[in-house]
């Protein structure tokens, strides 16, 4: 301690701490702040003299106001360019709120004029739904009186503006709706998937259909208008806008005329069941390119519902009726006789018979070799036709003959059992290479992928996934003799339907089924060409196919064959069809009716498949409606799908009731010519597209 | 010590009666003030909504009223003090007050109100300390008092959280942050204990080996002091206010010791210590990764935009596009009526109205300094250099921060950012400075009275020595 102390005072005698020290050190920081001031002004300087340019770009953005120019969307054509989906400019009425809050008046006047109370206007005003920056929409889709007389006493209505803004028409009113699709607000699911397109909360979207498969297409670019305004958000002047591109038209190879005809007749013959039937669908299609003429799902409603938002009263009802669904390709149906073109390309194929192979169709069919009365051992009857008595394919085909086929079924069973012929699915093998239980690829979003044909493997499967649903994994004879003429598990869609037979009627060829024909842009060029596309190929050596086609032009033409009355009077003679009728029992009380038949044999350009659930015999419900659109057909040859810009809106047909052919959509400009005669083979695909 | 007793005994020893020149002064400053105030707040009026406000008379009454009765107060309790200190407080307030009026009319309402309390506090604070020296008797007092503050929004239900700090304090409908009274407090506290212990402080004491060291004992309660105001701030997440008591506590020791190795030490904490905060609360990190790399519609890139569109001479008081919502403007800069104000000045009024802030907060800086130079004891000056410290680093900071000078921190600007607990310390603040200024110029107006031998009657004449 001692020293230390010494210290103390030795220091403090030789330095007092001295006042004037310390106002030095006051000086010192007095220079410091100072100093900090001075760099404080030099950067406030740089920030607000000398850089104020670049700046200023950005704060020009503040004062120059981008409004944003929707584009126009694409429209959509059928394939003579008539439109189908069109655009429709509306002009809505918006106020702003700071107008209103300077002007209270301007409230009063605007409700005067548009015949809505001042109370509604304020809660629109007051609604924090709207952007707090932009304008309140008053009046959406106004009448051009109003906007005109709002843009001629614009004193009147300070803080009012016209916005333009584009709906959705469908000229077509309610047919195909589910193909056609409809356009809402894009979803925040959709946002987040389409992150890099530039898309933004309130755009418009493709929701469904074709709008939403070629949403990509149809959309366009939005366009900015710079607009400078003045402090009190008048606007002075335009410094210039980027027009907006509008989206590429749609071009399809739908027959707006086929279309209408087919929906109107499936819709007509549904009413007439009077609820006995609730759906159904027709697919019309190009055998030799997979284009698809016309495809209609019922029951259906009215697209402008989803305009501007749906109301809770529409969404409930098209839920309940299930209008939403496209029953060509969501909707599940048991294919009945139809499915004996499986069949019978498989016994044929395989050698399991020849086209000269008869059997004695005596109307009633018992397994051979069970006991009598032991379980399983039904006797087996025809489910529609007449006894056949000893008939080869053909006339089996026609007649459609159950007992034929059940006899195909147990025989290919036996076989295998026995002595390992054909594998264990041979029919499964005909039907997967015609495309049953298999996805069609159609350019449609949502196709069902529950389309299933009945199999040992598929049986099996099912039941060891879910053995509650599914008690019984094995496989037996009887599951053989239903597969053959289509009962049983097999699920089918009607585009499957119609792919298949079409697969059939081209002579083997598989196509993806494709209802757009291209895109064309604004100025008239075609942006892209879609071709047909090669899903697969079946063989058919020609002595097989036809006897399997005389058995299918029998169904028609021959006085015996199913559908022979349903095409009575038809011209059979200039226009000879094929065609092959189903009636496949279900667990509905009526069996659903299918019809699919083409034209003209052997080169047909067009098959129409239908399918009437609940309609009962497929010569009953199907057969007339398809035969409707084979009408439409003959008075409206079809000419290759013309890909070029929009004409003119399509011209709706008069109801049905008056006359099932009457000219529908002949505003077309281009001459329609008689289909020649394709050939088959390579050239086939580009004469199908001649046009492109 | 005859110093010191020379200059205590003409003020307690005698009441001269005197003419008052720095009030003359004060009162003109103040009129200027007062008109500069009401010119603008008629310009931001006829800016926004093109009317000549309505109650221009009762606006007028309040500007000149609350004016008025600070300026009595001086003349009552601190006749002789620096007269600039409080017309520059008022005229800062002042335009506050129009710009918060321009951006909304609530907030505006709320500042009055807060502004008639701030003046009603500097009476107070003039009436009840009247001399410095007791300042220095309630150190540990005042301590403790900064100790409650600063704890009290950590406390559960009273506590309250803005924009990530934890730093207000809610009671019914009165919130305010605690921290804008707790730094006058530990800037007496610091004052205090520096003074007292400046030898220990500054005179090496201590022998290892054949050196002699500072002894660094009297450093410990003084940095125990530090770090737990810094804990505290970091549990707060208030890195503007843990900065501002830092910078405070760094500039004081310097002052009283005159160590440089002191700011070394400080600085090599600070490094230290702003590594440690940028690890530790994510505040700190976010706010200088903003700073390096602001995002491109943030509020800093607003600020600058501002700032940049009002170029020399600014938009004009109402026109500005980011400054308040209004049907054709942009998104406002977020937090513009508080810690952005100066953003809303830089916009409206340019780069003179900016420039005329700055200097404002430099005359106001000088006149602290002036007070601390002129105080009439150590305590007295280390009190006025530390508040002058708070008041010009406070300013600094929040306008640093705007122009991206250094990163954003997230404290007021004096006088001019809404905020009541702000306004009331800061005019605490100004009326201990006029308390230690009216005591240092008394004694130089006596000295000189002396000097020239106009010396009452009754009192002997009495040496002085030279300051």
């Amino acid at each position: 301690m001692r020293p230390r102390r010494s210290v103390v005072d030795r220091v403090m005698t030789v330095s007092e701490p001295s006042a004037p020290r310390t106002v030095i050190r006051l000086r010192v920081l007095g220079v410091v702040v100072a100093a900090l001031f001075s760099l404080m002004f030099i950067r406030l300087w740089y920030l607000q003299v000398l850089d104020t340019s670049a700046y200023s770009k950005t704060v020009t953005a503040n004062q120059v106001r981008p409004v944003e120019v929707p584009a126009p969307r694409g429209l959509i054509t059928d394939r003579n360019s008539n439109i189908i989906v069109g655009d429709q400019v509306t002009q809505d009425i918006t106020l702003s709120r700071v107008a209103a809050q300077e002007h209270p008046a301007v409230v009063g006047q605007l409700a005067a004029l548009l015949g809505m109370s001042s109370a509604q206007i304020e809660a629109d005003l007051a609604n924090v739904q709207y952007s707090l920056y932009k304008p309140v929409p008053i009046v959406e889709n106004a009448p051009l009186s109003d906007v005109l007389y709002i843009g001629e006493h614009a004193s009147m209505f300070p803080g009012v503006s016209t916005v333009a803004d584009t709906n959705r028409t469908y000229p077509l009113g309610q047919t195909g709706v589910q193909m056609l699709g409809y356009v809402g607000q894009i979803s925040s699911q959709q946002l987040q998937a389409h992150k890099s397109a530039g898309y933004q909360l309130g755009d418009l979207f493709g929701q469904s259909g074709l709008e939403n498969q070629y949403q990509a297409a149809l959309r366009g670019s939005p366009g900015v208008d710079r607009v400078e305004v003045d402090a009190h958000g008048q606007v002075v002047g335009s410094l210039g806008e980027t027009p907006p591109t509008s989206g590429d038209d749609l071009v399809t190879n739908i027959d707006s005329g086929l279309e209408q005809t087919l929906q109107q007749a499936l819709d007509a013959e549904i009413a007439s069941l009077k609820g006995k039937s609730t759906e159904g669908a027709a697919v019309a299609l190009d055998p030799q390119t997979g284009a698809v003429l016309a495809l209609v799902s019922s029951p259906t409603y009215d697209p402008t519902w989803w305009t501007n938002g749906i109301s809770t009263v529409h969404y409930h009802q098209i839920q309940a009726t299930g209008a939403q669904n496209n029953n060509a390709i969501q909707g599940l149906y048991t294919p009945g006789s139809t499915f004996k073109l499986a069949t019978a390309t498989a016994a044929l194929q395989t050698g399991l018979i020849s086209p000269s192979f008869t059997y004695n169709d005596t109307g009633a069919y018992t397994v051979p070799g069970c006991k009598t009365g032991g379980a399983g051992c039904v006797t087996y009857h025809d489910n529609e036709g007449e006894v056949g008595g000893r008939i080869n394919v053909s006339q089996a085909l026609t007649v459609s003959s159950d007992i034929f086929f059940y006899n195909l079924g147990v025989s290919f069973w036996n076989d295998y059992k026995a002595n390992g012929r054909y594998g264990e699915a041979p029919i499964q093998n005909a039907a997967a290479q015609l495309g049953y239980g298999d996805v069609t690829g159609i350019d449609l979003p949502n196709e069902t992928h529950l389309a299933r044909v009945d199999s040992p493997t598929v049986v099996q499967r099912e039941h060891t996934q879910d053995p509650k649903d599914y008690p019984n994994g094995q496989w037996f004879t009887g599951n053989n003799l239903e597969l053959a003429f289509g009962q049983g598990g097999t699920v089918i869609t009607p585009l499957e339907q119609a792919v298949a037979y079409a697969t059939f009627a081209n002579g083997g060829t598989r196509y993806v089924p494709q209802i757009a024909a291209g895109t064309v842009n604004a100025q008239g060029k075609v942006v892209r060409t879609i071709v047909p596309k090669v899903a697969g190929h079946v063989t058919f050596s020609p002595a097989n196919h036809q006897a399997m086609l005389q058995g299918f032009e029998g169904v028609i033409q021959n006085s015996k064959g199913t559908a022979a009355s349903a095409f009575a009077g038809f011209p059979l003679s200039s226009f000879p069809l094929a065609g092959k009728t189903g009636t496949a029992t279900t667990n509905e009380q009526q069996p659903n009716s299918w019809f699919v038949g083409w034209g003209p044999v052997p080169n047909p350009s067009y098959l129409i498949a239908v399918v009437v659930q609940g309609g009962g015999f497929g010569s009953q419900a199907a057969a007339p409606v398809a035969r409707q659109g084979f009408d439409y057909l003959v008075a409206h040859p079809e000419s290759p799908t013309h890909l070029g810009p929009a004409t003119t809106p399509v011209v709706p047909l008069p109801p049905p009731t008056t006359t099932t052919t009457s000219p529908g959509s002949t505003t077309t400009t281009t001459p329609k010519t008689t289909a020649k005669p394709r050939a088959l083979a390579a050239t086939r695909r580009r004469a199908g597209r001649g046009g492109l | 010590m005859p110093r010191l007793l020379s200059r205590l005994a003409p003020t307690e020893g005698m009441r001269v009666r005197r003419s008052k020149p720095k009030r003359r002064t004060e009162l003109g400053l103040l009129l200027f003030g007062s008109f500069i105030v009401l010119a603008t707040y008629v310009l931001a009026s006829v800016g926004t909504t093109s009317k000549i406000p309505a109650n221009l008379g009762p606006f007028l009454g309040v500007v000149l009223g609350l004016g008025l009765a600070a300026h009595i107060a001086n003349r009552i309790y601190a006749p002789d003090a620096n007269a600039v200190l409080l017309p520059i407080a008022t005229l800062l307030n002042g335009l506050g007050y129009v710009m918060l009026a321009r951006i909304a009319q609530h907030w505006a309402q709320a500042q009055a109100g807060w502004t008639a309390v701030g003046v009603g506090a500097y009476i107070l604070t003039l009436a009840f300390v009247r001399r410095s020296r007791d300042l220095d008797r309630y150190r540990y007092l005042l301590l403790l008092v900064a100790v409650i503050l600063m704890l009290s929004p950590l406390i559960p239900h009273l506590g309250q959280k803005h924009h990530g700090a934890r730093l207000w304090i809610g009671f019914g409908p009165v919130n305010g942050q605690p921290i804008e009274l707790a730094k006058l407090a530990l800037c007496i506290f610091f004052a205090s204990y520096f003074v007292e212990k400046r030898e220990l402080l500054s005179v090496p004491t201590l022998r290892i080996g054949n050196r002699l060291m500072l002894d660094p004992r009297p450093l410990v309660p003084i940095f125990v002091a530090w770090a737990f105001t810094m804990l505290v701030l970091g549990g707060e997440d208030d890195i503007g206010f843990a900065l501002l008591i830092f910078v405070l506590f760094m500039a004081m020791l310097w002052l009283t010791s005159g160590r440089w190795n002191y700011l070394a030490l400080g600085l090599v904490l600070f490094i230290a210590g702003a590594f440690a905060a940028d690890r530790l609360f994510p505040q700190v990190n976010v706010r200088v990764s903003e700073w390096l790399h602001p995002v491109a519609t943030g509020q800093i890139n607003l600020g600058l935009y501002g700032m940049g569109s009002g170029g020399l001479l600014g938009t004009g008081l109402g026109f500005g596009r980011i400054v308040a919502a209004c049907a054709t403007c942009s998104n406002p800069i977020p937090e513009v009526q508080s810690d952005y104000i100066f953003a809303a000045f830089g916009t409206e009024m340019g780069l003179l109205g900016t420039t005329a802030i700055v200097f404002a907060f430099v005359l106001l800086v000088g006149a602290g300094l002036r007070t601390a130079q002129a105080a009439r004891s150590e305590f007295a000056q280390m009190v006025a250099a530390g508040l002058t410290v708070i008041i010009g680093f406070q300013a600094l900071f929040i306008m640093a921060g705007i122009v991206r000078l250094l990163p954003l921190t997230g404290i007021t600007l004096p006088f001019m950012a809404y905020g009541g607990s702000s306004l009331v310390a800061n005019y605490v603040l100004i009326a201990l400075l006029m308390r230690i200024s009216d005591e240092g110029e008394r004694a130089i107006v006596v000295d000189q009275a002396t000097a020239q031998r106009v010396v009452p009657p009754n009192v002997a004449p009495v040496p002085v020595a030279s300051r």
